[in-house]
């Protein structure tokens, strides 16, 4: 599969702070990106350089397999983005902003081609409403219209969900989910909401204090075969006593008043439950614990 | 390039703000109009004291007539219109970054080169528009309400007389002239503009140049008129004045003169040098900004 984005020993600095440090990654066509980091991190800092707005310190940034550097014009027609919050004209309406940023990529959109764009997003009935009198969701859809008005093959999108109700959040979950798989679009996306990235996202791509700690496709990151277990017990010292006795011991990974932590395949969780019923050992509760929240934290909070 | 420079010219006439210095031109104005209307005696009478006696004989509605009415309004406005330019080309970059939506049209296809040249001529366009408004509140309306005569200039101690059918090419003139004037401060704004991340920043240091400036313009200390006034833009922005000195033969005015002709180029020289300055730093610095708004 062709990349889209090729970003090689990427650094940018601001006087004295690093804020991404020789970053090299590979955004593959077609699929959902995800680009995650704590607070900090540099995800704002990366996604800027890859629209133009910062000059990177040093560093090689090809999208469509052309250097930015030099083809800045060309590779911006067929980007589409939101940029942290989606902020448009408040004083204009939603049709007039969608016209203003069509003619800007360079496009003469008529009146029901705007309106068709907006119906998508589900903001026809509201086209001639001030931006002023929208909602937070309302601006985000039509920060949304606004990215794809152009059809572009990227979608770079920065914290889509941030100010989002449940439905807001489950509407663009499923228009990400439409534009990589029905349409052929590839997204990359940065977002806090780790749950929501699991749902979306195909590869990922974790950056802490401006460098890359992780890589790779979802399903190899999370090892679905290597379930990492929180077993809540009585005592959790007195359970690992008993442990001690089997063949299961070696598969604890840390203890704590009442939990326990266990890695082991999915398919020896039945056997493990059934031993230790028969060892007469209280279980309270059994929790997978290899959610992309498990693995970010476990990579980013030393 | 036309379709971005109607987009910007769009936005600026589409924001309530912008009509505010149109409606404040015209009260302005129009006060200034109903003062002269209902008071004209009193003011002539205040501008002749000092003048010799040979004009006490003219009836003041000859000497008050529209053409001397909107020199008054000109010689009170053209200092204080700059206020109202910068309130929108201060506004140009720095209301876009304060907006969230600088970051949106950088990242569009479109080159900063591009973007700052189109917003700069919309900025123009907005100046240019503000002064054909003073133009035909304070000349056109002027002539309607106060009539057309000769127009009689105060210099120190002396009148400088121009025929009626000699005065209007001087006004389209100092006209033009203004515009230098103004575009020059429109582009000062414009470039602190692009510095700022807020409009009130710009706007603010914009007007509190223009205050300092006219300060040290209009103060009558020899060792300024040396070191420093020659250098501020504010002084040469009055070299509009210039087109209504004439020169005159034995106390008689020379038909189609200018007094100081080369005076009134240099300054204008030396007003789009500055403005060739100020958007050259703009551009410089746009060009290589970071957006991090």
């Amino acid at each position: 599969m062709p990349s889209i984005i090729d970003v090689s020993g990427l650094t940018k600095s601001f006087n004295e702070i690093t804020a991404v440090d020789n970053l090299t990654f590979t955004v593959k066509e077609n699929g959902v990106y995800g680009f995650l980091g704590p607070n900090g991190a540099g995800k704002s800092t990366t996604i800027r350089m890859l629209l133009s707005l910062i000059t990177p310190t040093s560093g090689e940034i090809r999208i469509f397999g052309l250097y930015l550097s030099t083809h800045r014009r060309e590779i911006l027609q067929r980007i589409g983005a939101i940029i942290e919050k989606p902020d448009l004209y408040k004083y204009l309406t939603a049709i007039e902003n969608l016209d203003l940023f069509a003619t800007m990529s360079g496009l003469k959109l008529k009146r029901k081609q705007l309106m068709d764009k907006l119906e998508k997003v589900g903001l026809a009935e509201r086209a001639d409403s001030k931006i002023k009198t929208y909602s937070q969701g309302m601006k985000q859809r039509l920060g949304i219209a606004v990215a794809l008005v152009h059809d572009p093959d990227l979608i770079i999108l920065d914290e889509p969900m941030n100010g989002l109700d449940p439905q807001g959040i489950a509407d663009i979950r499923q228009l990400i989910s439409h534009l990589s798989r029905d349409q052929g679009k590839t997204v990359f996306i940065s977002s806090h909401l780790l749950s929501e990235m699991e749902q979306v996202a195909d590869s990922l791509l974790i950056i802490h204090k401006g460098k890359k700690i992780a890589e790779g496709n979802m399903n190899e990151l999370l090892n679905p075969e290597q379930s990492r277990i929180e077993v809540e017990t009585r005592s959790a010292k007195e359970f690992e006593l008993h442990l001690k006795q089997t063949s299961w011991a070696n598969k604890v990974i840390s203890v704590n008043g009442q939990k326990i932590i266990m890695q082991m395949k999915k398919e020896e969780v039945p056997a493990f439950i059934q031993q230790m019923a028969e060892m007469k050992q209280d279980i309270f509760s059994i929790h997978k614990k290899n959610s992309l929240e498990d693995y970010f934290l476990s990579l980013t909070s030393h | 390039m036309m379709q971005l420079l109607k987009i910007e010219i769009f936005k600026i006439f589409k924001r309530p703000r912008t009509y505010i210095a149109f409606a404040v031109i015209a009260l302005i104005i129009i006060l200034i109009q109903i003062a002269l209307k209902f008071g004209g005696k009193e003011y002539v009478g205040l501008m002749m004291s000092g003048m010799g006696d040979s004009f006490e004989e003219v009836p003041t509605k000859i000497i008050l007539n529209g053409y001397l009415v909107c020199f008054v309004i000109l010689n009170l406005l053209l200092i204080h219109i700059p206020i109202l330019v910068a309130l929108v080309s201060g506004d140009a970059i720095a209301g876009e970054a304060n907006m969230g939506t600088l970051r949106l049209l950088v990242s569009k296809p479109v080159s900063r080169i591009q973007l700052l040249s189109v917003k700069f001529t919309a900025t123009v366009f907005y100046t240019l528009i503000l002064l054909i408004w003073v133009a035909i509140l304070a000349l056109f309306l002027s002539i309607l309400l106060f009539g057309v005569n000769w127009l009689g200039v105060p210099r120190e101690l002396q009148f400088n007389v121009m025929e009626s059918d000699d005065v209007l090419w001087r006004y389209a003139l100092a006209f033009c002239f203004a515009a230098i004037g103004l575009i020059c401060v429109a582009s000062l704004a414009f470039m602190l503009s692009v510095f700022s991340d807020n409009s009130i920043g710009p706007i603010v240091t914009t007007v509190c140049v223009i205050i300092v400036f006219t300060i040290l313009t209009q103060m009558q200390i020899p060792f300024y008129d040396e070191t420093i006034k020659p250098y501020l833009f504010t002084t040469h922005m009055l070299g509009w004045k210039g087109f209504f000195y004439v020169k005159a033969v034995d106390g008689v005015t020379e038909k189609g003169s200018i007094e100081n002709l080369s005076a009134i180029v240099k300054s204008a020289a030396i007003l789009i040098g500055y403005t060739a300055a100020f958007l050259g730093i703009a551009f410089w610095y746009f060009k290589r900004k970071n957006i991090l708004s």
